[in-house]
């Protein structure tokens, strides 16, 4: 039943997403959206239905559905079928036991739904759902109507089944597969240039992390011999293994993250993404795809609890994207710019979570990715609704006063900023309160942490031996744990500081934007013409449902009530006590938050110098975070340039050497032998030919008989 | 060796010796109608083949077989005598030696030896009786061609 | 026996023995040959000797082509080769040379291993009447009208010798119960297909004896090749029917019958009938071929159709001006 179920919410989509692409060019036309809609709505019901299943699940708390199996492979038994043709002697050893050069290579697909995924699902689906009737009304009237939406529903699917993976080698397919379907939403309006060129960037930029991905897959493979989840996130089993070797596996699987995440350095390809359509920055480049990296690192969290090291790296390439995305949002004038900076940084915060190295940090991580989700495809979709009224006119500097054009807009952005921003009730407050607190905790814990960690798991194993063993290498561990020569304490102490200030300049660039946006003079660009309005009600209404779940989410599940907690608790069992409010960090982080809305308010609510003064303050810093901190400019020197350079020589080796020498020589080496006496066999004259084929037939038919005879 | 073989062994002679006939003519003759008739030639080699051997097998299979080349070549023939006149129209002569075009771009064209033109010989009309006397016209007559003719028939 | 049979055994006989000595008579040339050209090691003569004469099958072949090299010497000496016409002389050189050779061919010996039996067998002629003197007659006729053929100055003559060559391949054709074929030859191809090439003729030939009918291409090498052919595959012929036992050549002197010959045919496609003398030969030749081969009667139909569209859009088009 529940397996039905769990069937159904891929189904969906996919269903709809192949009766667009083949009735939509000629039937469905300016109604491709309802498949879609239809088929996400219907995902989504079925998703609420599984969240509410898991949770009353028995013990394990997981549903596996096999759909069946992909590739089955059995080693070779070297040697098994050898000893048996030989006759049996004396010395040798008698056993039926065969040797094998490797494990059985054995994968199938299936869908494994628990509570982490189950959460995943909903948040996806509902999202999608609103992105779906959002889309209806924004790309109305677009050439490839039709398109869009089967591209949608493709993702959508692909998304799902890469949620619901039960191991990692469907992981990255369907991770490829989100992948390319961003490749294709991006590039969307395919006349574009600039939307070719960043289509092209996020699938380039995207390979990067995939390629460290599939070597955490194989170096899995190598190191467990299976690919399922069940198998290889057991702590017992990890526990066994080389930590060393985990540790390298945890850092390439992040390096997959990284990319798909848009952490630094990879993170450069998010804010050209902006040039697909809106609905797709809403749904793709800002709530579902880009955490699908989060998402992964959480599935792995035994893994990254293993490795302690990978785990400071993970939160400190967080913490410092975070920060550094934060600081160019600061001074980026369109607005989906802003908001993709913003959307880098808050996957920053994620990961600083998960790299908290404890259950807090981890349901702290997954929690903002779920009320991120809310709050930034309502902010995206919101922009998206400035857009559509200004006539596609993104940057800033061109309109404003907007709050009393388009009320509902104004409404739900200003709901949304204050989420993201991060104001006490709301939701982003709970999530980002949560992350910073792990962070705090970690740092302020004691250093063995990870040792306690590697015992806690051993008590497992068999045999006083080995947990001895164990211990003797988590003594070893714990007094290697540096990273960057400072120890791990210190790192978490910086990092919570430097996510604090993030919180700090987050609220300031939110309604930064929000207010150039909404206050000060009306100003409208020419290209919206008279016609400025506000969006229709079907784009206005998924707003407004959005903006519910941004507002009152994190009251709902938050550390309030601890039901998000406890319910991820299933999956991923923490430590088991319940944390107490830290209020030191709460505190903090509202201040913090009013000190940056109030900022903002000062320099933006209405015109003034103070913008321009304090730009002249920082100088040389506003210009480095206005060109993004160059890194685009660096990217292209360190490996573009070099690349090209590459390219350009191996072209000319290609040219010169392999066809020129190699392919041409060989090929021109007869011509030059012997097409001097072969050419004038080619006469033109129909009796020549004739004669040599019959002359060369008759000598072959006697030249055969007397090799026969 | 039993009649039967004997008879198949004749008629497989009689047809390989046909078909090489041909080949030797469609390889030798110049002429694009001549060639032509020794392709058929070759074909009337196979068909006897074919016919010996049905009559050796005691089956239909190679008699129907010959059905099917002569019908084959009854097409061919229809498709390259329309050729040939097209060919010849644009020619101007039956010669195959016109028509090496698909040749290497720089090899010579193939020129055959040339030889002296035989004389056309003089048509040779019959001498008629003249059935009566010549008609007494003013002028001699030279201009048209019965009256050519009829000048002719005056010299005879 | 009839009288002709006893001529014709008679002149076996002498051409037999006169070619056996041709053999005898060539060996040591071989051998000297062998020897001269490798430095006198007997091994390797004996060795290459073996070779060109006791081979099997390639010792028949340079018999077969040992008999044919007169006819190919004949057929080069009668093609034309810019000669004046009033120079007829090479003609009949050629003409006798082919001939001799078509002689040759016609008592062919077997090698006594093979014959086993009296009296010596001589494949045409002395087999025991394989054939009949109807078959020789229409088979000389149709080698020798194809030898003229090939050989004729003018084309019309060529097409009046070929319709020779096809009337002769009907009787042939009559002789091995192939009534529908033979009057098929005779009239589609004596009567339509022969008839269209002379007017194609009367349409194109110019006056006179055309400087490319009277300069053959390269006659040699085309002669040389038509021997090596000739010699591979009658050499072949003869070998196989001589040498290996043909798998229903038992020692009867009636044609089989078509019961007997189910029985011991492997060869033959079982799906085909096997030919009943006893009933009509076209009707049985018809139901045969409309119906087990009625798609490719249907498809052939299609091809000529199509032919004849063709040609009529090819020749269709004849009003451009001649380059």
């Amino acid at each position: 039943m529940v397996n039905a179920l769990i069937c159904l919410i891929p189904l969906c989509p996919l269903i709809a997403c192949l009766t667009t692409a083949v009735l939509g060019a000629r039937v469905l036309r300016e109604r491709s959206h309802w498949p879609t809609i239809a088929g996400c709505g219907l995902a989504a019901a079925c998703s609420l239905a599984l969240l509410v299943c898991v949770a009353r699940s028995p013990e394990p708390h997981r549903y596996t559905a096999t759909l069946y199996q992909w590739v089955k492979i059995d080693t070779v038994e070297a040697g098994a079928a050898g000893m048996a043709a030989l006759p049996d002697e004396g010395d040798r050893p008698q056993s039926s036991v065969s040797y094998k050069s490797g494990p059985d290579l054995e994968i199938s697909i299936a869908l494994r739904a628990d509570s982490l995924a189950a959460t995943m699902l909903a948040m996806l689906t509902f999202v999608s759902t609103c992105v779906a009737v959002y889309s209806a009304g924004y790309m109305h009237g677009e050439r490839g109507y039709w398109r869009f939406f089967a591209f949608v529903s493709l993702f959508v699917f692909s998304m799902i089944m890469l949620v619901l993976s039960a191991n990692f080698l469907q992981l990255y397919m369907f991770w490829e597969a989100v992948g390319l379907c961003s490749y294709l939403l991006i590039g969307f309006w395919y006349e574009k240039p600039a939307a070719v060129a960043a289509s092209k960037k996020a699938f380039l930029v995207n390979r990067i992390g995939d390629f460290g991905f599939a070597i955490g897959v194989f170096l899995i493979w190598t190191t467990f011999g299976t690919l399922t989840f069940d198998a290889v996130l057991s702590p017992q089993r990890i526990a066994q293994m080389n930590p060393g070797l985990i540790t390298l596996i945890c850092l390439c699987l992040f390096t997959g993250a990284i990319g798909k995440s848009a952490q630094f350095p990879l993170h450069v390809w998010l804010p050209d993404a902006m040039e697909g359509p809106t609905p797709v920055s809403a749904l793709i480049h800002a709530a579902t795809m880009v955490t699908a990296g989060v998402y992964m690192v959480a599935r792995c969290t035994p893994l990254f609890r293993a490795a302690p090291d990978a785990q400071v790296f993970v939160a400190f390439i967080g913490g410092f994207t975070a920060l550094l995305a934060a600081l160019i949002a600061l001074t980026q004038y369109d607005l989906k710019r802003v908001l993709a900076y913003s959307t880098v940084s808050q996957l920053g915060y994620m990961f600083l979570g998960l790299g908290a190295g404890s259950s807090l940090g981890t349901s702290g991580a997954m929690f903002h990715l779920v009320t991120h989700a809310f709050f930034k495809a309502l902010l995206f979709l919101g922009a998206g609704s400035v857009m559509h009224a200004m006539g596609g006119v993104i940057d800033m500097r061109e309109f404003g006063g907007l709050r009393r054009i388009m009320p509902q807009t104004f409404k739900t952005f200003l709901i949304g900023s204050l989420a993201l921003a991060g104001l006490p009730p709301l939701s982003g407050f709970w999530s980002k309160d949560t992350i910073l607190s792990a962070a705090w905790e970690a740092g302020h814990a004691e250093t063995h942490l990870a040792a306690t960690n590697a015992i806690e798991a051993a008590p497992a194993m068999q045999g006083a031996q080995t947990r001895a063993n164990v211990a003797a290498e988590s003594e070893q561990t714990a007094t290697k744990i540096r990273l960057f020569g400072a120890e791990h304490a210190t790192i978490y102490r910086l990092l919570f500081w430097m996510g604090s200030f993030t919180a700090l300049l987050t609220a300031f660039y939110t309604f930064r934007a929000f207010f150039l946006t909404f206050y000060g003079p009306e100003k409208i660009p020419h290209e919206a013409g008279h016609h400025a309005h506000e969006s229709p009600s079907v784009m206005c209404m998924p707003l407004w449902v959005l903006s519910i779940g941004a507002a009152f989410l994190g009251l709902a599940l938050g550390h309030l009530t601890g039901f998000f907690d406890g319910y991820l608790e299933m999956t991923l069992p923490g430590e088991g006590l319940h944390h107490a409010t830290n209020w030191f960090v709460v505190g903090l982080s509202t201040v913090v938050v009013f000190a940056g809305i109030g900022a903002a308010w000062f320099m933006y609510h209405e015109p003034n110098d103070l913008p321009a003064r304090v730009v002249a303050l920082a100088g040389p810093l506003a210009r480095l975070s206005l060109n993004k901190f160059y890194l685009d400019q660096v990217f292209f020197f360190m490996f573009v340039l070099p690349l090209r350079a590459a390219s350009q020589l191996s072209r000319f080796f290609d040219w010169f050497v392999i066809d020129g020498m190699g392919v041409g020589g060989v090929s021109r080496l007869p011509a030059w032998l012997f097409g001097k006496s072969a050419r004038p066999m080619q006469n033109g004259m129909v009796q020549f030919y004739a004669l040599s084929m019959t002359l060369a037939t008759a000598v072959l038919l006697a030249a055969l008989l007397w090799r026969q005879g | 060796m039993s009649n039967s073989a004997v008879a198949l062994n004749n008629y497989l002679i009689v047809g390989g010796l046909l078909f090489t006939l041909g080949l030797v003519g469609f390889l030798s003759r110049r002429n694009l109608i001549v060639m032509f008739l020794c392709a058929e030639m070759m074909l009337q080699g196979v068909s006897v083949t074919l016919v010996g051997f049905s009559g050796y097998h005691s089956t239909w299979s190679g008699q129907i077989f010959a059905v099917f080349s002569l019908a084959v070549a009854a097409a061919e023939a229809a498709v390259a005598m329309a050729l040939i006149v097209v060919l010849f129209h644009r020619g101007d002569s039956l010669d195959v030696s016109l028509w090496q075009d698909l040749h290497e771009p720089d090899q010579p064209t193939l020129v055959d030896e040339q030889i002296v033109d035989e004389p056309v010989p003089e048509p040779q009309w019959p001498h008629l009786a003249v059935a009566g006397p010549l008609p007494t016209h003013p002028q001699p007559l030279t201009a048209t061609h019965r009256q050519l003719d009829s000048t002719e028939v005056g010299r005879g | 026996m009839h009288p002709h049979e006893i001529l014709m055994a008679a002149l076996g006989q002498c051409l037999a023995a006169f070619t056996g000595e041709m053999h005898a008579g060539l060996a040591p040339l071989f051998a000297w040959a062998g020897g001269a050209g490798l430095g006198g090691d007997p091994g390797l003569r004996d060795r290459l000797l073996g070779v060109v004469l006791n081979r099997d099958v390639f010792g028949y072949i340079v018999r077969t082509f040992l008999i044919l090299l007169p006819a190919g010497l004949g057929v080069y000496l009668m093609l034309p080769r810019g000669l004046p016409s009033k120079q007829p002389q090479y003609r009949r050189v050629g003409a006798a040379l082919a001939a001799f050779s078509l002689v040759l061919i016609c008592v062919w010996p077997v090698s006594e291993k093979i014959s086993g039996g009296a009296p010596r067998t001589v494949l045409w002629l002395l087999s025991g009447w394989g054939g009949s003197a109807e078959f020789y007659l229409l088979g000389i006729v149709s080698l020798a009208s194809a030898v003229l053929t090939i050989t004729s100055r003018n084309p019309v003559y060529s097409a009046l010798w070929f319709s020779l060559v096809l009337l002769a391949n009907a009787g042939l054709y009559l002789i091995q119960h192939a009534e529908f074929l033979a009057a098929a030859t005779a009239i589609v191809y004596a009567g339509a297909i022969l008839v269209t090439f002379l007017f194609v003729l009367m349409l194109a030939q110019p006056q006179g004896a055309a400087s490319y009918d009277r300069v053959s291409r390269e006659p040699f090498l085309a002669c040389l090749t038509g021997l090596l052919l000739a010699g591979v595959l009658l050499g072949t012929i003869h070998y196989s029917t001589s040498v290996e036992a043909i798998p229903n050549a038992a020692k009867q002197s009636v044609r089989p019958t078509a019961a007997l010959a189910r029985t011991q045919m492997t060869t033959a496609r079982e799906t085909s009938a096997l030919v009943d003398y006893a009933q009509p030969h076209v009707a049985n030749l018809g139901k045969s071929l409309f119906q087990e081969h009625f798609v490719s009667i249907e498809i052939v139909g299609v091809l000529l159709l199509a032919a004849v569209v063709g040609a009529m859009l090819i020749a269709g088009h004849t009003s451009e001006s001649p380059r």
